[in-house]
């Protein structure tokens, strides 16, 4: 009898999961697989060449207790750029598709794709032009200028010292954080039913101010609970940039050591692909809750 | 204003004209030394006759070697010896010559020629140089090349398994030949003229470079070529039978240069053409551009007659330039207008009949066969080259002048009123953007009145810039950049307007000759038929491509991390020279990045055999128990003998050898003859007399290079550990349980190496040697291979101006020790191989002298010094085209060659190195406490690896681990 109910009840469902497959399908194969197998290898010694062996926990306690690079410089250094480039990205990418917004179609438009652009340019090729502007060469253009206005006398290694990788990884990521997020801001800036702005201000409200607090931002949280998503993972994900302009990995004396160059330096250079699944679940449990958090400042809350 | 400092002043002087001198291109792309007659115009016909020497006509006058004294040469008379030749022959090498005297019948200008057989590999420049009464006349007979002819040693050409096309080996011709007077920079199209005195005459000819035999010497008068119309008067006017020939131009005859070569042309109105393979169906392009580079036709002539001459040609290398080829009928150029014949802009094919403004041009050839030959000519714009090197001359100049005025830094904020000391600084600038602007109207005229080619435009910048300049004289100090030295400055401009001028490209399909009214080939295309071309194409890249022949399991896989060219060349020698002797057949893949070798060996798809990888990966394979011990093999020690035993260090896990090196890289201090002549400074033996050096050459604003400044972040190991070998000290200790860095000498080392930086001012961040080197800025360091090659192509103005000598070292016990690594390419085996005996045979094989050395010569034959080949078998290096005097030193700085070992921990070894030198360096850190933290960090590091790979448990030794030395390599066999 309750044999008969389940067969109706899956004869019931049963297309919805077949419409359901294709997806189903896809993200078991590229996302759910993936990271079963890299939770899966993290307790290996796994070396890219031979059959990985059981290690259990001890990647995991290693990572605490023996990585000094780890606990030194990759933490601070991620927590010190994701804290810094990401919500300044975040609140950037929100005023300017504000200000966008105020403008016409036509320049809007030149001015959004102008904006994008920086995201949408290969790694390489934005370090191509960074490089060049902070080489630490006299023939590096911020180099060259200093020099020319006798404010400094010698050049200045800005890639290769430690104390100015970061603050330029920093600039970097910004200038090219405009992306994806960004434009959903500016979408959702825009979708705004003008109505609403008519009806604050005969509600009393009086400036431009009042109206983004009270009015434009509580209108467009999904887009703005994206952007924030967008941003936290980018953050934690980035570890190109640092690479690309110190021509390193590691960067110079760890300066710009961000968890995901960690990663590459382990699994890659050091042929230790345990111990790099070990880092990289640990990265993962860290864009959970941060995701987490920002879900709690900008989810809907039903 | 201007503040003289006497003596010091003089040499800085000396140091600033070298320097800018020395900016100048040169005026031959090609390696042939023509600096030291750079400088000096050819002497014209017409400037021989305004002293009195005019051409003397109707003199043929042969000279027989046995009329020769000689100094250093031999007469040989043997039928074999004298290689064909009719009677006795003389044999030079490199600095023999030959003196010979001959009574003219008046004073005036002749010009000679004389047999020669070349007996070495023609890679090298054969040059000769000639006296005349003791003197050299004219600049430009100081140095006389001996061209080789090359040949395709088959044709049609080879195909590779996928049935494209390759280049074919070149052959040198032995043959003899005529070789004229021809000057070193080939801007002429007639031989150079020699002025002789009525009456007896000395004649000396010295041989340079190479190794020739010498045939008679003939004194003949100067000829010019007739115009066209009298040589149309001077033909008879024969009825022709009809007769077409239509040659393909990749089939060349034989060709003066052995890197003009065929190249695949895809377009659909080339011949021959296939949809799908590659066929290298056209000849030139970017190979054929330099002028005097010649390339011939034989043709069979039927009947006496006249006959015209096509070409089907595509220009479109250099937009909106016109081209110029001379045309020579059987070595002769038969009319002037052959001479310097234009080829107009053309993106598509087209072709061209030689023709005049009275129509096409009938050439006279009698019955039998003819040379046809065509030789790129940037000739016309002699003028105009000569103009602008004068002009960047003057240009250099005017500099050193204002910069004896203003001093080396020129204040910004100054006002400098140097028109009082350089009354005429204006009118000698307009004077000179006046000179520019009729070389400028020159070359518009000769492009056929357009002014819109790359070198005219850079010229006209050029212009605009002078004139700009010379409008406020008095701002020039802070400008001078402008006008000399910086990117986008006058003489930037000039040299790169010169160099566009030199480059004549042409491609070239097909050459016809006909009777007038005959119908060429018709190649046509209409767009269905480009359309369905273009789909046919695109419907056959779904498919994989087509193998000739089957492979079977016996084959072995060697992959090669290598371009195609070099692949090409590697699967045509081991099909022809490795399979018909073993039976072995090899399949070579390219692997355009070598960390799949990785990820092939965990799928179980590894290669048998890995080609042209990182010194560093065998190591990290073999480690991990993927990559085959070569020292199981019983010959294997004995095939070590022909290379440099510090290559093997970093291959070694205790009593496994996991590679062979296949090239190796060579760190040797290049340095700039010119520059350190005229500032009477040495050559460096050691460190401690570089900073002896250091400030002297401060003073003139120029430095010293070492790698440390050319890495970006991280200082690799081949850039530090010498400093560390060269004190004595070791980057291991313990047994490689324990970084070796902290001991006295290695100390020592590192204070060396960060010393040079913090307390001697070596730039920090050099990315480009090669350019600083080039300006002189940077006029010696220590740099590998890449510079050598970079030098040896791209830096035509600096021929026979550089050199190289052993790199600085240390003196230790009375000798200076030079440890330098040499990491380049190694060749490993693959564990996981089916067959280990026939992949070692293979090794074997590869790795021998007699391959390594025709496989270098090839490449290098094939697609010129681009390609020098620097293999790590000594034996085969010796073979190799280089210069003599370069080998030995190469060779000499070998036996110096000391590689790191590899063990476990270190690649953290080379990364706290790296650390330790960013934190003395650039934070200014303590360095004995820097170190002392590094090694505690490198310690623990080491011994977490030593675990990971069982050597060391719970801290204890459970396993020893031996670091290979070089006594250890060195015993392996007697070399």
């Amino acid at each position: 009898m309750e044999r008969e109910a389940r067969f109706k009840n899956w004869r019931k469902e049963g297309v919805a999961y077949l419409f359901l497959s294709p997806y189903i399908l896809l993200f078991v194969i590229f996302i759910v697989l993936p990271v079963v197998l890299a939770i899966l290898l993290s307790f290996t010694n796994f070396n890219a060449v031979q059959f990985p062996g059981w290690v259990g926990v001890k990647n995991y306690v290693d990572l605490i207790t023996r990585d000094d690079v780890f606990m030194q410089y990759v933490l601070p250094n991620t927590f010190k750029f994701a804290l810094i480039a990401g919500p300044v990205g975040y609140i950037l990418s929100f005023l300017l598709a504000w200000m966008l917004a105020q403008i016409q179609k036509g320049p809007r438009t030149i001015l959004a794709l102008l904006l994008y652009s920086p995201s949408l340019t290969a790694g390489t090729a934005m370090s191509v032009v960074w490089t060049t502007l902070f080489n630490g060469d006299q023939s590096g253009y911020l180099n060259s200028l200093l020099m020319r206005f006798d404010l400094i006398q010698q050049p200045i290694q800005w890639l290769q010292s430690p104390q100015y990788l970061m603050p330029i990884m920093i600039i970097v990521t910004i200038w090219g954080s405009m992306g994806i997020g960004f434009l959903a801001m500016l979408a959702g800036v825009l979708n705004i039913n003008s109505e609403l702005y008519e009806a604050g201000y005969i509600d009393g409200i009086s400036n431009r101010f009042q109206e983004i607090i009270y009015i434009t931002i509580p209108s467009m949280k999904p887009q703005m609970l994206f952007g924030a998503v967008m941003a936290v993972v980018s953050t934690f994900q980035a570890g190109a940039i640092g690479v690309q302009l110190s021509g390193t990995n590691p960067t110079p004396a760890y300066a710009g050591q961000l968890i995901v160059n960690h990663i590459e330096d382990y699994g890659f250079i050091r042929y230790e692909m345990g111990y790099a699944s070990a880092i990289s679940v640990i990265l993962l449990i860290f864009i959970w809750f941060s995701s987490k958090f920002v879900w709690k400042i900008f989810g809907e809350k039903e | 204003m201007a503040h003289l400092r006497g003596k010091v002043k003089f040499n800085w002087l000396v140091v600033i004209f070298v320097l800018l001198a020395t900016v100048t291109p040169g005026a031959a792309e090609k390696g042939n030394s023509v600096s030291q007659i750079e400088g000096q115009n050819s002497t014209t016909l017409s400037e021989w006759a305004n002293q009195g020497y005019d051409i003397i006509p109707g003199v043929e006058q042969k000279l027989t070697p046995n009329l020769f004294h000689t100094t250093g040469g031999t007469l040989l008379s043997g039928l074999e010896e004298r290689k064909g030749y009719d009677h006795v022959v003389l044999r030079l090498n490199a600095g023999d010559s030959f003196e010979v005297d001959y009574s003219a019948p008046a004073k005036g200008l002749y010009t000679f020629y004389f047999d020669y057989y070349l007996l070495d590999s023609g890679l090298s420049p054969n040059q000769y140089r000639v006296e005349i009464n003791g003197s050299l006349p004219n600049a430009q007979i100081g140095r006389v090349d001996l061209l080789a002819s090359w040949q395709n040693e088959t044709y049609p050409f080879p195909r590779d398994r996928y049935g494209n096309e390759v280049i074919p080996t070149q052959k040198k011709m032995d043959q003899w030949q005529t070789g004229m007077l021809t000057d070193p920079v080939r801007l002429e199209t007639q031989p150079l003229a020699i002025p002789l005195e009525a009456g007896k005459n000395h004649i000396k000819v010295t041989l340079m470079s190479g190794s020739i035999l010498s045939g008679d010497m003939t004194i003949s008068s100067v000829e010019m070529p007739v115009p066209y119309n009298e040589y149309r008067k001077s033909a008879p006017d024969t009825a022709t039978p009809a007769f077409l020939w239509v040659h393909e131009a990749e089939e060349t005859y034989y060709k003066n240069d052995n890197t003009i070569n065929p190249v695949v042309n895809r377009a659909l109105e080339a011949r021959p053409y296939d949809t799908n393979r590659l066929l290298l169906n056209t000849l030139g392009g970017t190979t054929w551009k330099q002028s005097g580079q010649a390339v011939y036709y034989e043709v069979e002539v039927p009947h006496d007659g006249n006959y015209q001459i096509g070409i089907k040609y595509s220009q479109d290398l250099k937009p909106n330039s016109v081209v110029f080829r001379t045309f020579t009928i059987d070595g002769k150029v038969p009319f002037r207008e052959m001479g310097s014949y234009p080829f107009s802009y053309q993106s598509g094919w087209k072709t061209e009949i030689l023709s005049g403004p009275e129509g096409a041009y009938q050439f006279h050839l009698t019955k039998g066969k003819h040379l046809i030959g065509i030789i790129a000519d940037a000739s016309p714009y002699r003028g105009t080259i000569e103009t602008l090197k004068r002009a960047m001359g003057q240009i250099n100049d005017l500099t050193l002048q204002i910069r004896k005025l203003v001093g080396p830094e020129v204040d910004a904020l100054r006002d400098f009123t140097i028109t009082d000391n350089l009354p005429n600084l204006q009118s000698d600038l307009l004077k000179l953007a006046n000179d520019l602007q009729k070389e400028y109207e020159k070359a518009v005229q000769l492009n056929s009145g357009q002014a819109n080619s790359q070198g005219i435009i850079t010229l006209e910048t050029a212009i605009r810039s002078l004139k700009n300049l010379a409008a406020e004289p008095n701002k020039i100090p802070q400008r001078l950049s402008q006008l000399n030295e910086g990117t986008g400055s006058v003489t930037q401009s000039i040299s790169l307007a010169m160099q566009e001028f030199q480059n004549q490209p042409l491609l070239i399909d097909q050459i016809y000759l006909f009777t007038p009214g005959e119908k060429l080939p018709d190649y046509g295309t209409t767009i269905l038929q480009q359309w369905t071309e273009g789909f046919k194409r695109f419907f056959h890249s779904f498919f994989p491509v087509q193998k000739m022949e089957g492979e079977d399991s016996k084959t072995i896989q060697v992959w090669v991390n290598r371009p195609r060219n070099y692949i090409d060349l590697m699967q045509r020698k081991a099909d022809e020279e490795f399979t018909p002797k073993t039976g072995i057949k090899v399949n070579f893949t390219m692997m355009p990045n070598e960390q799949r070798l990785i990820l092939a060996n965990a799928s179980g798809t590894a290669p048998d055999i890995a080609l042209g990888i990182s010194n560093w990966l065998p190591y990290e394979l073999g480690v991990r128990g993927a990559a085959l011990d070569l020292n199981q093999f019983p010959d294997f020690k004995e095939r070590t003998a022909d290379f440099s035993p510090g290559a093997f260090l970093p291959f070694i896990v205790n009593d496994q050898v996991y590679a062979m090196p296949e090239t190796q890289d060579f760190y040797v201090l290049f340095y700039r003859k010119d520059i350190l002549n005229s500032l009477k400074l040495p050559i460096p033996d050691t460190w401690q007399d570089v900073k002896e050096l250091l400030p002297e050459m401060q003073r003139y604003g120029m430095s010293f290079y070492i790698p440390l400044a050319g890495s970006g972040g991280m200082k690799p190991l081949m850039s530090t550990s010498p400093f560390i070998y060269q004190s004595g000290g070791d980057l291991y200790a313990d047994h490689a349980f324990k970084a070796g860095l902290d001991s006295e000498k290695s100390l020592s080392g590192i204070r060396l190496m960060t010393e040079l930086f913090t307390l001697y001012g070596l730039p920090m961040q050099v990315p480009n040697f090669f350019e600083h080197f080039r300006d002189g800025t940077i006029p010696m360091g220590v740099s590998n291979f890449a510079t050598y090659v970079q030098l040896q192509i791209a830096a035509p103005e600096l021929d026979g101006e550089w050199g190289i000598a052993l790199s600085p070292g240390i003196r230790q016990n009375g000798e200076t020790v030079r440890w330098q690594t040499g990491s380049a390419q190694a060749a490993m085996i693959f564990k996981s191989t089916k067959h280990p005996e026939a992949s070692w045979e293979f090794l074997k094989w590869w790795e021998s002298r007699e391959t390594q050395s025709s496989f270098g010569i090839q490449m290098q034959s094939l697609y010129g010094k681009e390609y020098m080949w620097n293999t790590a078998n000594l034996k085969a290096f010796q073979d190799l085209p280089w210069p003599e005097e370069d080998k030995k030193v190469i060779l000499e700085q070998w036996k110096w060659l000391r590689e790191v070992p590899k063990t476990p921990g270190s690649y953290y070894i080379e990364r706290e190195l790296s650390n330790i030198w960013t934190h003395v360096v650039l934070d200014g850190k303590n360095l004995r406490a820097t170190v002392e933290d590094s090694v505690n960090v490198m310690n623990k590091e080491i011994a977490r690896k030593m675990e990971e790979f069982g050597y060391l448990k719970n801290g204890k030794v459970v396993r020893p681990y031996r670091v290979p030395t070089l006594e250890e390599v060195e015993s392996w066999v007697r070399r």
